[in-house]
């Protein structure tokens, strides 16, 4: 409780910082105290984690003893309470770094109080729940004296370094995006009485170098949880449209197409001049509501995350900052006197871009709320699945694909729309060309479903090869961006290739994997049927996992047994070794003990017991003990139970599969379940290649045989390699940018 | 201000705002009304076909009539569960089986934990037969093939328990859980 005082005092000092810097005052050593607790408060927790404190409720709930270091820090971001003073931690650095730039005009001011502001509502929504709540507050039943042996651990899903980074790239993307909406709300207010010529000057590198800042970081989350998803998860993809990867690419989209609305707005004050703040506003509060349909527990989603406690207080601050919003936006609207300049074509294509952004939010928004608003007021469910995101986005997307085209090409003279015309065209008649029915946006011919609404049969025939002109348009105005000596352009131009790598990639990776199951046994090649492609099983290696610490059970040791051992009586003895070999006889095992140069057979009922173990034994001894249908006699054996010295963590099953191709061995690899008491992880073998990988699931051996799936994956190296550039070409703009950049070119 | 917003006067801003506030209101009427209704207060309603809610209207149903029992458990974020309803449920034999021989019952594991417990069905898809008077044939925990389904519905409806087959030669060892 004790730790609570550090988010009190970050509380108090943050709310007269706000007074302040409101008042148009100086809050410099008031702004560095209230972020220097909040870090501290931060570092504490994770302190805990590291130390393993297993008296705070939270480490408890997320941590265990055995965890490398590496995933007790990932512990610190596991639950809601962690990543919610995480949140307000970073809000609070943007804030500082505000402070210790040091301009200090009106606007900045103002700017910074608001971000405290929302940094405030974060420490509120931490203290709610706080994450230093110990065991004893949380369970009044614990005695005080009780300190648990071991922690809850780690949802086993998270044990992989791409999910250990995915949860810190989402929260910084979120909160950086904290300073652009508070500088978007102020610049509303001020311009209301008055010229927002003064305040363009340091509000738009402001924005552009956070917005940029934060769109890095949303990027990398979901592209590592989408990298991760096709890893681990083992169902062969990427993305499923599920409300919870929707909402995290619903304020993505949004803040895309902000950013294009700033580069215009940069250029011109006057230009979007509304239009700017209030998306970038809006993507705030968009973020808010991937929070909102995270931890509330109302939308149905495969990421159980568990119902968080702060629904309520964050549909308050949603409905705040929409409201703030959009009632200053229209504030500003109505007072806007005419004046407008004469809009060139640039500037429409590039309003037509940002409306297409605000149209694909709007359908991933919309995919996402109504069945949750439908199931609200009726109590029925209705069913959005994949195809109604991939159907909806479809013609917009491809639509904003060709004005990208058009918009990179950096010139809007008769010849170039004629050039889109043509492209426009082309990408039209293709989407009537569909060589078979695989080729459908939605290949409705694989289901059965009756009565699906004309325009869903009519879209979904679309054919994919529409997407080849569209990418051939964005693909050469890019490289004619890239000979460009501006690093910036460079930048855009690796962007929006890396854009294309991407489009490509996931629909026809999509749209050409193909998938297959079997049932197989080792040793043996299986041939997949329908194609000519076989599996062969080459090993299956079963063993469980065990923590370093050596439990300390009073026993003997095999030397020692055989010196106190008496023949003949009724005695227990408690025995530890080595198991050297162990094989089952139906519901119970024989296990041979070995230590100090001598034997010792065990029979018991734990299956469990693989060789190479140390166990301890503890029962009665027989001698001269035969077992005549395996032809066996053992000297001694003892009956009894068997615990394992080190404690089991996880329970491994690694299957050597190789694919082969005819005769030609394809790929190779392993492929593994790892089951944790809180659940199974899978290791898919994946053997990756330029044109398609080979991507094998295995989910353990069942009584049956081993269950395989093979799946072929064409061309989602692209998406990879897509996301990389992609990335890649952000950071550059954000270092490079002659205008906005870090470092000055 | 309102004399500004219908003046004739058509900038391309003023046409690219309007169509898309047009495209948006046509996408979520058109939506709301498109998409299928997976279930209501009564029944569930996947592939075309009636499935009571919970386990005990089955039971009784089952009781009445003396139909096995097919206990189906999903959820609307389940991928392999669309997947069924896609390209399993909907095969012709399966559905003449499904519709004729069997009493149907869809447990959403988002609402009805209580029956998930009861059988203990962790994750969906869940396949489980039971006999009309609530024995447990054979489950099936996960996805599986239109030809899988359809023998085990064979074997169900006929009342024999579906033959497993273990393949000949050694296994490496299970652990028995």
């Amino acid at each position: 409780m004790l730790d609570d005082t550090l988010l009190y005092s970050s509380l108090g000092l943050g709310l007269v910082s706000v007074y302040y810097l409101f008042r148009g005052r100086d809050a410099r050593n008031i702004t560095r105290a209230y972020a220097a607790l909040l870090m501290m408060a931060f570092i504490l927790l994770v302190y805990y984690f590291v130390t393993t404190n297993l008296t705070i409720n939270y480490v408890w709930s997320y941590t265990s003893k055995d965890l490398p270091l590496f995933y007790k820090l990932s512990g610190v971001l596991g639950g809601q309470q962690g990543t919610l003073l995480f949140w307000a931690m970073l809000i609070a650095i943007g804030a500082l770094w505000m402070n210790e730039r040091g301009v200090r005009e009106g606007f900045e001011k103002m700017t910074q109080g608001v971000v405290i502001l929302v940094g405030l509502y974060f420490i509120v929504l931490t203290l709610l729940d706080s994450p230093f709540k110990t065991i004893y507050d949380a369970n009044p039943d614990i005695p005080r004296d009780f300190i648990p042996t071991d922690g809850n651990g780690l949802n086993p899903l998270l044990i992989d370094p791409w999910m250990a980074v995915h949860p810190p790239f989402i929260f910084l993307g979120y909160a950086a995006l904290t300073v652009p909406f508070a500088a978007a709300l102020v610049y509303l207010f001020r311009s209301l009485n008055g010229s927002s010529k003064e305040m363009h000057r340091s509000w738009v590198p402001l924005v552009v170098q956070w917005s940029r800042v934060s769109w890095l970081f949303l990027t990398l989350g979901i592209a590592v949880g989408g990298f991760w998803s096709y890893k681990v998860l083992g169902w062969g993809g990427f993305w499923a449209w599920d409300p919870v990867e929707t909402s995290s690419l619903i304020p993505w989209l949004l803040l895309t197409g902000t950013l294009h609305a700033l580069t215009e707005h940069g250029r011109n004050r006057k230009r979007y001049d509304i239009m700017t703040p209030v998306l970038l506003g809006l993507s705030f509060v968009l973020v808010l509501y991937a929070t909102l349909v995270t931890r509330s527990g109302f939308f149905e989603s495969i990421h159980a995350f568990g119902s968080g406690t702060v629904g309520t207080y964050l549909v308050v601050l949603l409905f705040l900052c929409a409201s703030a919003t959009i009632s200053l936006g229209i504030l500003k609207y109505l007072r806007t006197e005419g004046g407008e300049e004469k809009w060139r074509r640039r500037t429409v294509i590039f309003y037509g871009a940002v409306m297409l952004f605000v149209v694909l939010t709007f359908i991933s928004f919309w995919g996402v709320t109504f069945p949750a608003l439908y199931k609200l007021f009726t109590g029925n469910k209705v069913s959005v699945g994949i195809s109604f995101f991939n159907l909806w986005s479809y013609p917009f997307f491809i639509l904003l694909m060709l004005l990208a085209g058009l918009g990179l090409s950096h010139n809007t003279s008769k010849s170039k729309l004629r050039e889109f015309g043509g492209y426009l065209a082309a990408t039209v008649v293709l989407a009537f060309v569909n060589p078979s029915d695989i080729w459908n946006i939605v290949d409705y011919s694989a289901v059965v479903t009756p009565d699906k609404p004309f325009l869903y049969t009519f879209l979904g025939s679309a054919s994919s090869l529409s997407f080849i002109p569209p990418s051939i348009y964005i693909l050469s105005s890019s490289f004619r961006r890239l000979q460009r000596r501006n690093p910036r352009e460079v930048g855009v131009g690796v962007i929006h290739i890396g854009i294309v790598l991407i489009i490509l990639g996931a629909v026809f990776s999509t749209l050409f994997s193909q998938e297959y199951s079997l049932r197989a046994r080792v040793g043996d090649t299986y041939p997949v049927e329908g194609t000519p492609y076989s599996l062969q099983v080459v090993d299956i290696r079963q063993y469980l996992n065990f923590s370093e610490e050596t439990l300390d059970v009073p026993s003997l040791t095999l030397g020692e047994f055989y010196q106190v051992y008496e023949p003949g009586k009724n005695k227990t003895y408690v025995v530890r070794g080595v198991a050297e070999e162990a094989f089952s006889l139906g519901h119970v095992a024989l296990v041979r003990l070995t230590g100090e140069g001598k034997e010792l057979w065990v029979a018991t009922d734990n299956l469990n017991v693989f060789p190479g173990t140390e166990i301890v034994a503890r029962g009665y001894v027989l001698e001269g003990f035969s077992l005549p249908s395996i032809n066996l006699t053992m000297e001694h054996i003892l009956f009894g139970q068997v615990r394992f010295l080190k404690k089991p963590i996880s329970y491994t099953q690694e299957a050597e599969i190789v694919v082969l191709s005819g005769d030609k061995k394809v790929a190779h690899g392993v492929a593994k379940v790892v089951e944790y008491p809180r659940g199974d992880v899978k290791r898919v073998m994946i053997d990756r290649g330029i044109f398609r990988d080979y991507y094998v699931i295995f989910t353990g051996v069942d009584e049956q045989g081993i269950p395989l799936t093979l799946k072929i994956m064409p061309l989602v190296n692209y998406l990879w390699l897509g996301i990389i550039l992609f990335v890649l070409g952000v950071i550059g703009v954000i270092l490079y940018d002659p205008r906005y950049g870090v470092i000055k070119w | 201000m309102l004399r500004k917003a219908v003046m004739v006067d058509m900038t391309p801003k003023k046409t690219i705002t309007i169509a898309v506030l047009v495209v948006v209101v046509l996408f979520v009427y058109y939506s709301i009304n498109a998409a299928p209704l997976v279930s209501d207060e009564k029944y569930t309603y996947i592939s075309d076909l009636k499935w009571y809610k919970t386990y005990d209207e089955g039971v009784r149903v089952a009781n009445e009539t003396g139909k096995p029992i097919f206990v189906y458990f999903w959820a609307i974020w389940c991928k392999f569960c669309e997947k069924l309803h896609t390209e399993v449920y909907p095969d012709p034999e399966v559905q003449r089986y499904l519709r004729e021989d069997f009493v149907l019952v869809a447990v959403d594991l988002d609402e009805n934990k209580k029956d998930a417990q009861r059988f203990g069905v962790q994750f969906p898809p869940h396949l489980l037969f039971l006999s009309s008077d609530g024995e447990i044939i054979t489950r099936i925990p996960g996805f599986v093939s239109k030809d899988v389904l359809l023998s085990v519905l064979r074997d169900v409806k006929k009342g024999t328990a579906p033959e497993i087959e273990i393949p000949e030669g050694e296994l490496p060892q299970t652990r028995i859980k």
